[in-house]
């Protein structure tokens, strides 16, 4: 059936009960916009030019009629415009008034004799409102009425804080008036108010607000009280709206911009890392631009990449996890936004906070508001800084330098391997190699091979912000630039921004404001990371220990350029090939824009318009040279990805005190959304003219052509209520129904609701003296999800044409046709404490999130016809604690120190599958198994052991069995399938110290993760490579004892490991034999006993190293006792960073003015400067991701180790 | 402001919030990128291009099957624990399952639009990946699999046996089917059927012929086929007749060599990294050799250095071999004394410590080389290092199986066959040395002259199985049908080297894929390994899930020991 459209769908009578609750939906759409509209109608007038009333003659005449009539007659007359209160005009009841020409001053006079009302005058606009009453409410936003009584006294003074210090941008506002200034740098301030009876405000966000009379004095010098965030501290909450922290159920993590910049960061993700409790940021590669992972309060679909839903400045943006192409990572598309552009980020934690957003707000929402020119001193202001930072590497996997290439065990050089079991260096071997012209030459190492490679590379920030406040509106306009050369060479990334943001008064109740964000990023060469061989760390890593890097540097064969690749060996890239003919780059231009109206209807009721649209571009493209491997005659592969999304957004807003103890806030919207992407992806794997990167010039039938097209639109009304008692007690309901259209039509609409309550329990009852605040929160809420578009029908999918022959298939992705939405419901409760003079805060939150009906693709055994199928998952379950400490440890005249304490543990149980299915299979490389059963935590990690004698009756009980060729083999057994790990730290800790001193700050962001498990997959194949230190030599033994006996006398040391090594001088041991003349001294083995069965029955012989020995050379001995086994390389993730180091120096303010500046700081900046792992290996657990298939699998890791990577830079920031 | 602007802003602002609101919505989710039905011949090429894949991949030069079958070896450690050592693990079946479920597609609507040509061609697909799998593993999930759309999830693993009858029987009903098209509305696209262009004629030869391979794949068993209802030797007389009559018959699919996915596994689009390490093996290098058989130089090529007794100083030779093909091949001296082999082509001894198969027959030179290219072992030839070559084909049956099958049947007597053991048994010979293109291309070879030979000479036999499944296994080069025999006939008799992970046998069956560990899986999973018998070479405590482990089809039958 379908839905009609609008025109139709009244007259058509049948109507499913969906459908009539999707006309009343569009029914009630349209009447808040024709009320709307005829509001503004009623209310709006015309500009004019500026002139006296009394000299304006105007023929005005009532009969019987309201005010307004007379009103309009005048607009029409007059380029004059009124502005009321309807309710106010309508309170003078009908009017008589005669007819005749009159100047306007003497008509609006008379007008209003025996009414309330009285008329004031302000540019254009006469503004009519009842006497000594409070005149046109402050409207929804922070906008004042333009009213101003005639001036009289001017103020001034000081504000300094309670050390003396001044405080700048304190905001001083005559009260009930839109009158006001801000403090400059020196504290200082002047203000012309009404007369002597006027009282004035001082506010400024981390300071109780005071109100003084002026009561006749000219000077006043005050002193605001530090006041903790949890009382008067505002945040912007789901859709945008901004609420005293106070009065929130849930939590809502803050960051202010400041916050953010302390250090030059790339992406505002990178910088958003440690500093809110509940947050986990990791960044998966180790690159600048690279992909980051947000996750908030824990991983709790099994389905989606759990990244949070971020909207900047109520324009929700498009990210995702998952940017791989070619084997690069393209980079979040959330980096696109600049963080000095960035004012604030609220972080709506659970559905609590975020169900008004809807189907996207089940991983929490992070909420940017960009700096606006609004709330600055009035005039023009220019902000420029400009920051450079180096990128040093300076740490990379320790490797072994003494033995060169090989891989048969013999002692031969096989510089054609990409194992290092060969010959020993710096001893004075000589061997022929690949640049030796055939001459045998010495066999040297060079351990700088690594270093020699990477290269220091440089970021440069600029951003500049031109900003005006005036009274009309505000504007701020920034450009930012970035360039960043990576560490490894000839990779890049940069990044434009321009962002405008702007509001106008088009009326003192009508503001229209609007955001535009372009930016165009993109990198020429971003580097391959995918752990294959054109993936420069692997092809560098696996370069002999022999090979000067620095001799590949010229990488074409000479009279091939082009042609062919110049390498050391057949079965890898020359590193330098790979990053300098492979480039794969991006190009992204995005355009973020909106424009919104808000409109106060009356003082209780207003109403929102908004338009947002976030659209980008996208052009990747991954060249490979010819030659490269795998790819002889290289190739070419392009995408273009088209993304858009599109809110209509309406709500209608409600806002009363009914008394001194009520208040209500009440919203009620709208929203549409539509996403649009299309996509062209072309491959030619073989290209016929090298260096020639077109498609057109693939090789015939070696070009592949793709082209996607996805819609999805989703409809949603929603509502919310704050109710407020005595400001003591807040409850807030929400409600939101949503229609997808990605939904079966039978379970497109879902409803889920939201309720919060908090309690300020210091304001309650009588609270002993040292505790300045306390509140108690808690929540539950639902979220409601649907999933992708095109998830219900199976369709085929087209294979590469066989010659002339088209081919399709159906894929193993069964969908689903009866689809639910995703229910997701949390509960949370928490407490908020600031004590001892608010020196320490505490915010601390337990919450419990199940997710149910998760819509996932569940692995299937392939027979059953389906690899996955799509289903409704029964309950997933997350419950976790995020504290906030915040601390002012030392706090006097010259010298502050702050702590703050960001503490995170998560932890997530399936507790419910399908029906009939009881098991979750995440990934699984080199044995090592991510998975969970029903009932089980997500992130458990297994492998299979090794075999052993299970007869405990055995002399040999527990020893393994080695196989025929003296291997130690797996238990195949599956039930004998044991845990190794599970890569969940146990908790997070961020802790952000600050110190400042005079003009001096010092901060610093340290990242402490505990506990957890990862699978170096690297680290395995390092170590099976020859590479790692360990793989010189197995179990130390006494050359001087039997090893049998030593072996039994302390089987936990031997059994499980190898005993041998590379030779005599390495522990290894004699050949005997014919291979004692042709072999080094390096004979090894697998400790462990062989099984044979004499006439049926089993015996056990020993292979101990006594003469039953199966003798091994020390590759396949240490091979045999790791690579199958991946408990031997997992390790843990615990570790230490220091993300962020800064050290400021603000310019005295006395020097700034003489350079007519209003503030200027220099800084020294340094980010990742030290890293401590428990696990001692240089692989840092915060990569422990493998990209495969261009997707982030955690737990595992492969490849993922870049050098560790220390930037260090200056900031210079001078605001004009 | 003007009253009528602002009205025309929210005017616009309402219109835009309504335009399309309703218009779309339904139609938003129809799949704009791929179709929900369409024709069963782009799938059939999917089909028929995987399977011919698949299959061809189970046997090619650098398999667990080549090497146990010692057609090959490797020189490296590469693969050696898998290859020459038989150190096997799970194997995936997800490729075979994917294109079943395609086949199914085919089936469903073949049955639903009457189109008997498509019918016969998905089972006759249908029953050669099943039989492939179920020779490989024993039990799978047949009956109940790729039902997940009805919600099985976890089908069980049927008895080897039900298996095989529904293969057995399955191809009867698509010969059945396949005599009996209606031209006017049981057709399939010529261009979409890349293995026979539509020639019912041919597939119903095709289904013949699997019809006599997994009869006589059953014969140890044919007592407990008949209690399941299936008389074996009446099937493979029934069908004898109707099977593969000459090469041209042969269910082929060439390599086009243009993009990796339609070229050889060895050619430059697969392999960046020639395939060097992959050496013929000794024992069938010396077989050939002693047949003096041309095929061996289709298959390798000559060493690069040759020892030779009879010279004192090293000097570089152009060799050409019988089809004209020159190498350079340097000749260097060998002392009398020297243990070298001598011949121009050397395999690979089977099953060698890699630290000795490294230094094979290099003899007195002292020099190192990379160990995948030890010049004085033979490379497999050149051609199986192209993206395509016209003796490098991917064949799911050959007229000489066919062949050798029926003389096998004529000499075991409880067989009804046309024609005697000996002269099917040259038919064999023959339709392999056509497939290779010999007779008539290699220089002096004279058919009648190598059947003669007494090493090939049947009546000379004195165990003629022994030679009808020698000269089998010598033509399956590179094919699995020859370790199936193996299994079924301990024939040929090959032994292992001196490094075999799990004792001195070849190993029996595949292990079944890492099972899905949902306890519902498990129970069929346990229940089917269960099944499965332990030979003394699995090790104690192991999972009899093992390649060493024999599957219903060899229990009871002491074979292949």
């Amino acid at each position: 059936m379908k839905i009609p459209a609008l025109g139709e769908w009244i007259t058509i009578p049948r109507m499913t009960i969906v459908l009539r609750k999707w006309a009343f939906f569009m029914k009630l759409s349209c009447l808040v916009i024709f009320s709307m509209l005829l509001s503004i109608q009623m209310l709006i007038a015309r500009n004019g030019i500026a002139q006296e009333l009394s000299k304006i003659n105007v023929t005005v005449g009532l009969h019987n009629s309201p005010l307004k009539n007379a009103l309009r007659q005048i607009e029409r007359q007059t380029s004059y415009k009124f502005a009321y209160v309807e309710s106010q005009l309508t309170s003078a009841g009908n009017l008589e008034f005669p007819k005749q020409i009159r100047s306007l001053a003497q008509t609006l006079d008379l007008l209003l004799s025996g009414t309330d009302l009285i008329y004031s005058v302000k540019n254009n606009t006469i503004i009519i409102t009842q006497n000594h009453e409070e005149k046109v409410e402050k409207s929804l936003s922070e906008t004042l009425p333009d009213f101003i009584e005639p001036l009289q006294l001017t103020v001034s003074g000081n504000v300094t804080d309670k050390n003396g210090n001044p405080l700048a941008n304190v905001s001083v506002v005559e009260k009930h008036t839109k009158n006001g200034t801000v403090t400059k740098n020196d504290g200082s301030f002047s203000l012309i108010v009404a007369n002597e009876n006027s009282s004035i405000i001082f506010s400024i966000v981390g300071y109780k607000t005071q109100e003084v009379a002026v009561s006749g004095r000219k000077t006043l010098n005050i002193t605001l009280e530090p006041d903790a965030q949890a009382l008067s501290a505002v945040v912007v909450t789901a859709m945008g709206i901004k609420r005293e922290k106070r009065s929130l159920g849930y939590s809502v993590g803050n960051i202010e911009g400041d916050e953010l910049t302390e250090t030059p960061q790339t992406s505002v993700l990178n910088a958003m890392a440690g500093k809110v409790a509940g947050v986990q940021i990791s960044q998966m590669g180790g690159s600048p631009g690279s992909s980051v992972k947000v996750i908030i309060r824990g991983a709790t679909s099994l389905n989606n990449d759990n990244q949070p839903l971020f909207v900047i400045d109520g324009v929700p943006v498009a990210n995702q996890l998952n940017n791989g192409f070619a084997g690069a990572d393209m980079g979040n598309a959330i980096s696109d936004i600049n963080p000095d552009d960035i004012a604030n980020i609220s972080i709506l934690k659970g559905p609590s906070a975020a169900a008004l957003y809807g189907s996207r707000a089940g991983n929490g929402v992070v909420l940017i508001t960009t700096k606006t020119g609004r709330g600055k001193q009035k005039g023009l202001g220019v902000s420029v800084n400009t920051a450079v930072t180096f990128d040093v590497p300076y740490k990379y996997v320790p490797v072994q330098n003494k033995f060169a290439s090989g891989k048969s065990g013999a002692h031969v050089l096989e510089e054609s391997e990409n194992e290092n079991w060969g010959p020993r260096m710096d001893v004075g071997e000589k061997w022929k190699q690949w640049n030796s012209n055939g001459e045998e030459v010495p066999l040297v190492s060079y351990p700088d091979r690594f270093k020699d490679f990477f290269q220091t590379g440089i970021t440069n920030t600029n951003n500049i912000g031109v900003s005006g406040n005036y009274d009309k509106g505000s504007f701020r306009l920034s450009a930012g630039n970035v360039t960043s050369k990576g560490i490894v060479p000839n990779t890049d990334m940069h990044r434009l921004t321009l962002a405008f943001n702007t509001l106008y008064k088009l009326t003192d109740r009508l503001r229209v404001s609007a955001n535009f964000n372009i930016t165009q990023s993109g990198a020429d060469n971003k580097p391959i990371i995918d752990g294959n061989r054109t993936d420069p760390v692997r092809s560098l890593y696996e370069t002999g220990a022999q090979v000067n890097i620095n001799d590949l540097r010229e990488y074409w064969q000479p009279g091939l350029e082009g042609i062919k690749q110049r390498k050391y060996k057949q079965k890898q890239n020359n590193p330098w090939f790979v990053v300098y003919e492979n480039p794969t780059g991006f190009n992204r231009d995005r355009t973020v824009g909106k424009i919104q109206l808000d409109y106060d209807i009356t003082r209780n009721w207003g109403l929102m318009v908004r338009y947002t649209r976030d659209a980008y571009e996208e052009a990747r493209e991954a060249k490979k040279g010819y030659d490269n491997y795998e790819q002889p005659k290289g190739g070419y592969e392009i995408e273009n990805m088209y993304r858009r999304e599109t809110n209509m957004d309406l709500m209608l807003t409600y806002k009363k005190s009914f008394s001194e103890n009520w208040s209500l806030n009440a919203y009620a919207g709208a929203n549409r959304l539509e996403q649009n992407s299309r996509e062209i992806y072309n491959v030619a794997d073989q290209l016929v003219v090298p260096g020639l990167y077109t498609i057109s010039n693939g090789v015939p039938g070696a070009v592949t052509y793709n082209s996607y097209k996805w819609e999805k639109q989703l409809y949603g009304i929603y509502g919310m209520a704050s109710l407020g008692f005595k400001n003591m007690v807040y409850l807030d309901v929400t409600a939101r129904n949503d229609w997808s259209s990605t939904l079966p039509k039978s379970n497109r609409s879902y409803f889920y609701p939201s309720a919060s309550l908090s309690m300020i329990l210091s304001d309650m009852i009588q609270m002993p003296d040292w505790i300045n605040f306390a509140k108690l929160r808690v929540g539950s809420a639902q979220v409601g999800n649907d999933v992708g578009p095109y998830s219900l029908t199976q369709t085929f999918s087209t294979a590469t044409d066989w010659g002339t022959a088209k081919r399709m298939y159906m894929s193993g992705l069964l969908k689903n046709a009866n689809l639910k939405p995703e229910i997701s419901t949390s509960h949370e409760a928490g407490i908020e404490i600031q004590f001892l003079e608010n020196r320490i805060g505490l915010d601390a939150t337990y919450y419990i999130t199940r997710n149910k009906n998760q819509v996932l693709s569940i692995g299937l055994p392939i027979e059953s016809g389906a690899s996955n199928k799509l289903i409704n998952a029964g309950l997933i379950e997350g419950r976790g604690w995020d504290i906030r400490l915040t601390t002012v440890p030392v706090a006097n005249k010259n010298f502050r120190w702050e702590m703050n304490f960001n503490f995170s543990r998560n932890r997530t149980t399936i507790k419910e599958l399908a029906e009939g299915i009881k098991y979750f299979p995440f990934v699984s490389y080199s044995g090592a198994e991510v998975r969970t059963y029903e009932g089980g935590q997500i992130g458990d990690i297994f492998m299979r052991p090794m075999l052993t004698v299970k007869d405990p009756s055995s002399p040999y009980y527990g020893y393994p069995i080695v196989d025929n060729a003296g291997r130690y083999q797996t238990d195949n057994d599956v039930n004998n399938m044991v845990k190794i790990g599970n890569f969940n730290h146990d908790f997070i800790l961020g802790i952000q110290p600050s110190f400042t001193y005079k003009a001096f700050t010092l901060y610093a962001n340290i990242d402490w993760r505990q506990g957890g498990s990862f699978y170096s997959n690297s680290m395995m194949f390092l170590g099976n490579n020859g590479q790692l230190e360990e793989s010189l030599t197995g179990v130390p033994y006494d050359k001087s004892k039997s090893l049998p006996d030593q072996i039994k006398a302390n089987p936990d040391a031997f059994l499980g490991n190898w005993v041998g090594g590379r030779n005599a001088e390495y522990n290894g041991l004699p050949w005997t034999g014919s291979q004692a003349n042709i072999r080094e001294q390096d004979a090894s083995f697998n400790p462990g006993v062989r099984q044979v069965i004499v006439n049926g029955v089993v015996t056990y012989i020993e292979n101990l190293g006594g003469p039953d020995t199966k003798w091994l050379d020390p590759f396949t001995a240490y091979r045999y006792a790791n690579r199958p086994f991946p408990d031997r390389n997992t390790y843990s993730a615990t570790y230490i960073k220091l993300r962020e180091v800064a050290l400021t120096y603000r310019l005295p303010a006395s020097f700034v003015k003489g350079l007519k500046l209003q503030g200027a700081s220099f800084g020294f900046v340094a980010n990742n400067i030290f890293e401590w792992t428990a696990a001692g290996i240089a692989i840092d657990p915060e990569r422990a991701f493998r990209q495969s298939g261009g997707v982030w699998n955690q737990g595992i890791e492969y490849y993922n180790m870049m050098p560790w990577t220390a930037s260090l830079g200056f900031k210079l920031n001078v605001d004009f | 402001m003007n009253t009528h602007k602002i009205s025309f802003i929210f005017l616009l602002a309402s219109f835009a919030f309504f335009t399309g609101s309703c218009k779309k919505f339904n139609e938003a989710n129809n799949n704009p990128n791929s179709a929900e039905k369409v024709s069963s011949n782009y799938i059939l090429t999917y089909v028929l291009t995987e399977t011919a894949k698949s299959y061809y991949r189970l046997g090619n030069e650098d398999s667990k099957i080549a090497g146990t079958m010692q057609y090959i070896q490797i020189g490296t450690n590469e693969n050696a624990t898998a290859v020459n050592f038989y150190g096997w693990g799970h194997e995936s079946w997800s490729g075979y399952y994917d294109i079943l479920r395609n086949v199914k597609i085919i089936n469903d609507n073949a049955k639903k639009d009457g189109n008997k040509f498509f019918e016969g061609i998905s089972l006759v697909m249908k029953s050669f990946i099943y039989g492939m799998m179920t020779d490989l593993y024993g039990d799978i999930p047949y009956s109940e699999a790729l039902n997940a759309g009805d919600g099985v999830f976890f089908p069980k693993y049927d008895n080897q046996g039900e298996v095989y009858k529904g293969i057995i029987e399955d191809l009867k009903t698509a010969v059945g089917l396949f005599a009996s098209l209606d031209p006017s509305k049981d057709a399939i696209d010529a261009g979409a059927d890349v293995i026979f262009g539509a020639s019912s004629t041919k597939w119903g030869r095709f289904a013949n012929g699997l019809i006599l391979r997994y009869t006589m794949r059953l014969y140890n068993k044919k007592t407990e086929m008949n209690a399941l209802g299936v008389d074996i030797v009446q099937e493979f007389n029934s069908a004898a007749t109707g099977a593969l009559t000459s090469i041209s018959d042969e269910p082929t699919l060439k390599f086009l060599g243009t993009t990796n996915e339609n070229s050889t596994p060895g050619g430059p689009l697969n392999s960046s990294n020639p395939r060097l390490y992959n050496k013929p093996s000794a024992v069938l290098v010396g077989k050939l050799l002693q047949l003096k058989d041309p095929r061996l130089q289709r298959w390798t090529n000559p060493v690069q250095q040759k020892w030779d007794k009879n010279i004192t100083e090293p000097e570089t030779k152009t060799v050409t071999n019988i089809f004209g093909e020159s190498y350079t091949v340097k000749l260097k001296p060998a002392a009398p004394t020297d243990d070298v082999d001598t011949s121009l082509y050397v395999g690979l001894p089977v099953g060698l410590a890699t630290v000795d198969a490294l230094v094979y027959n290099k003899g007195t030179d002292n020099q190192s080389y990379p160990p995948e290219r030890n010049p004085y072992i033979s490379y497999v030839h050149d051609r199986y290092r192209l993206n395509t070559d016209p003796y490098v084909n991917m064949k799911m049956m050959t007229f000489s199986e066919v062949e050798f099958l029926l003389a096998e049947a004529a000499l075991k007597g409880d067989f009804s066959v046309t024609g005697t053991a000996d002269s099917h048994y040259k038919n064999g010979i023959k339709a392999s040395m056509d497939r290779y293109g010999v007779i008539g291309a290699a220089d002096g070879f004279d058919i009648d002259a190598y059947y003669s030979n007494p090493d090939v000479d049947l009546n000379n036999a004195t165990d003629k199985l022994a030679r009808i499944m020698e000269q089998k296994w010598i033509s399956s080069w590179l094919g699995i049908e020859s370790w199936f025999d193996w299994r079924r006939t301990g024939l040929p008799d090959l032994h292992t080297g001196p490094v075999a992970q799990f004792g001195d046998k070849l190993p029996l069956r595949y292990m079944y894929p890492s099972p899905n560990l949902d306890p519902s899986y498990l129970e069929n999973y346990e229940k089917a390994v269960g099944n499965l018998e332990a030979t003394p070479n699995v090790p104690e405590g192991q999972s009899a899930d093992h390649s060493y482990s024999k599957m219903w089809l060899l229990k009871g039958t002491n074979k292949p020991w």
